[in-house]
């Protein structure tokens, strides 16, 4: 059964640019202008018309008219085509859950899980491509945040439940149409970078899972920090993995902004979403938190008679879980600990949390004051 | 006398001019498609082959009323805001109002024996493109159709070489 695509505003949503990004990459040429607005595409002895510019009143006509021809010579649907070219300006991610009714439907509450990990894992890509860290906090970096606001959420598609990020990307000016091998990733534009970062660390994260399997340490995820793996990333692979009966991400690469290959996939197993848990706990434990702020009793005071700073131990909690920590502090802020401790109050401070074995350490403390209790 | 019309006079008017352009285009050699839904009034477009495939887009109008102004070189024909407002917009494929002239009598605007099917009288074109806006308010304005802008086979192909020439430009 064919259906044609006559919906004016669907059919103005297809961009110029987007369009005729989409069929240079199918192999058409351009022949010629026609007129102020359009320019005609050959393809063996095919042609068709395109416009250049959305400004024109038979815009969504001459849209309808491209759809069909493309339809018939690509022997597609107009849908799939639509699709594909709704879209042909952004980088897609998809994620496809086995986990799916024969009907392609999904429980609410592991659907809305599905898009809240998504999000997460191209959120901490946002990040990592700012700054490589083994833990992002939420809001720390407000360039990963303004993009994240940029990035719309697609339709879910039929055939197990996809869910899809549509990832805004600057077209590329540059002639070579169709990039044999990647850019340096420093040349790219910020939102390319960070559809990159997220490949780069789904495969990183792969390929520490199975070197894991296969006897490695835990260390192989350390390493992989700088290719963008961090704990918000293994955090939500492992809900992707182990609530979706495994995970199948994917980018589909903007054909405006054409990449040596179409789309990058990576597939991750059950069993591995346990290894990213794993991993997620290890890398929050080994890695320094930087400019952390905690809030704490001080429990032990210790300074020589003779020497002017004094080592203090804190109770706290990190990540849900009470621990030690244990610093250094000059005399005005070692009296202020000492005051804390005699009145029971909590003291809040920054710093920067190192774990040394077992204990953790929190070097360069600053900004200490005391938290007054209010009671009714 | 039959009582068992479907179509009203207004609905006879537009098959009348509509099966006056799919003639004129035919023996032109040329293609016609109605747009698969009402879009900016376009009623019909036709298609030549050849080069650069050139694509006109025709809103249709039939008249009983087609007055020819006092210098005798025009006809006014008075077009409602939304016609005039889409079809002096740019364009990719070109736009024309093509008015048709019928008779008063409606029994004479087809007439048909056993040696000739007559459509009685003609259409006349005439491009709006880059008009100006009418005033806030005004609901329709005259156009004026070029008495020479006769829609024959030669004109229309004579317009579509324009088309494919001003395309190529």
């Amino acid at each position: 059964m064919k259906f044609h695509i006559t919906d004016n505003d669907a059919l103005q949503a297809i961009k110029p640019m987007a369009l005729a990004a989409y069929v240079r990459a199918e192999g058409w040429t351009r022949v010629e202008a026609y007129g102020e607005f359009s320019d005609v595409y050959s393809h063996g002895s095919n042609e068709i018309l395109l416009p250049n510019s959305e400004y024109v009143a038979d815009y969504a006509s001459v849209i309808a008219d491209a759809l069909r021809r493309l339809s018939t010579f690509e022997g597609r649907s107009e849908i799939q085509l639509y699709r594909d070219l709704s879209v042909a300006d952004c980088d897609v991610v998809r994620n496809r859950s086995s986990n799916a009714e024969n009907d392609g439907s999904i429980s609410v509450d592991e659907g809305v899980a599905l898009f809240v990990h998504v999000k997460e894992l191209l959120l901490s890509a946002a990040c990592a491509a700012k700054e490589p860290k083994a833990m992002f906090r939420a809001g720390g970096i407000k360039d990963a945040t303004d993009y994240m606001n940029r990035v719309r959420l697609g339709q879910t598609e039929q055939g197990s439940f996809i869910i899809s990020l549509i990832a805004p990307v600057p077209m590329n000016f540059s002639s070579d149409s169709q990039g044999k091998l990647w850019p340096e990733k420093f040349k790219e534009p910020y939102e390319r970078q960070v559809t990159r970062t997220l490949v780069d660390g789904l495969e990183a994260a792969k390929k520490a899972a199975v070197a894991v399997i296969q006897g490695g340490t835990q260390d192989v995820f350390r390493r992989a920090i700088n290719k963008g793996l961090s704990v918000n990333s293994c955090n939500a692979l492992a809900h992707l993995t182990e609530s979706g009966d495994g995970a199948d991400l994917s980018v589909t690469w903007a054909r405006t902004r054409p990449a040596p290959e179409a789309r990058s996939r990576v597939q991750f197993t059950t069993a591995e979403g346990e290894i990213f848990r794993e991993a997620a706990r290890y890398l929050r434990e080994v890695e320094p938190r930087f400019d952390e702020r905690i809030d704490a009793f001080v429990v032990k005071l210790d300074r020589g008679p003779t020497e002017m700073c004094g080592k203090i131990t804190l109770k706290t909690y990190l990540d849900q879980k009470p621990v030690s920590i244990i610093t250094s502090l000059p005399p005005s802020e070692y009296e202020l600990a000492s005051q804390a401790n005699n009145e029971k109050v909590t003291i809040s401070l920054k710093g920067d949390l190192i774990k040394r074995g077992q204990r953790w350490h929190l070097e360069n403390p600053r900004d200490l004051k005391l938290i007054e209790e209010e009671f009714d | 006398m039959k009582h068992d019309n479907l179509l009203a006079n207004t609905d006879i008017e537009s098959a009348v001019s509509e099966l006056y352009v799919k003639a004129v285009a035919a023996k032109a050699g040329y293609e016609t498609a109605r747009p698969d839904f009402d879009r900016d009034s376009i009623d019909l477009l036709i298609r030549a082959g050849g080069r650069v495939r050139p694509q006109i887009d025709l809103q249709l109008k039939a008249t009983m009323d087609l007055t020819k102004l006092k210098c005798g070189e025009k006809f006014s024909y008075q077009c409602d805001r939304r016609t005039y407002d889409n079809l002096r917009m740019p364009t990719i494929n070109p736009r024309f109002l093509v008015v048709m002239e019928l008779p008063r009598e409606s029994e004479e605007w087809i007439s048909l024996s056993a040696s000739e099917l007559t459509l009685k009288h003609c259409a006349y074109w005439v491009s709006l493109k880059g008009l100006n806006d009418l005033p806030a308010g005004q609901s329709s304005c005259s156009v004026h159709l070029p008495v020479v802008n006769r829609f024959d086979h030669i004109s229309l192909q004579t317009l579509m070489e324009s088309v494919r020439t001003e395309a190529a430009a």
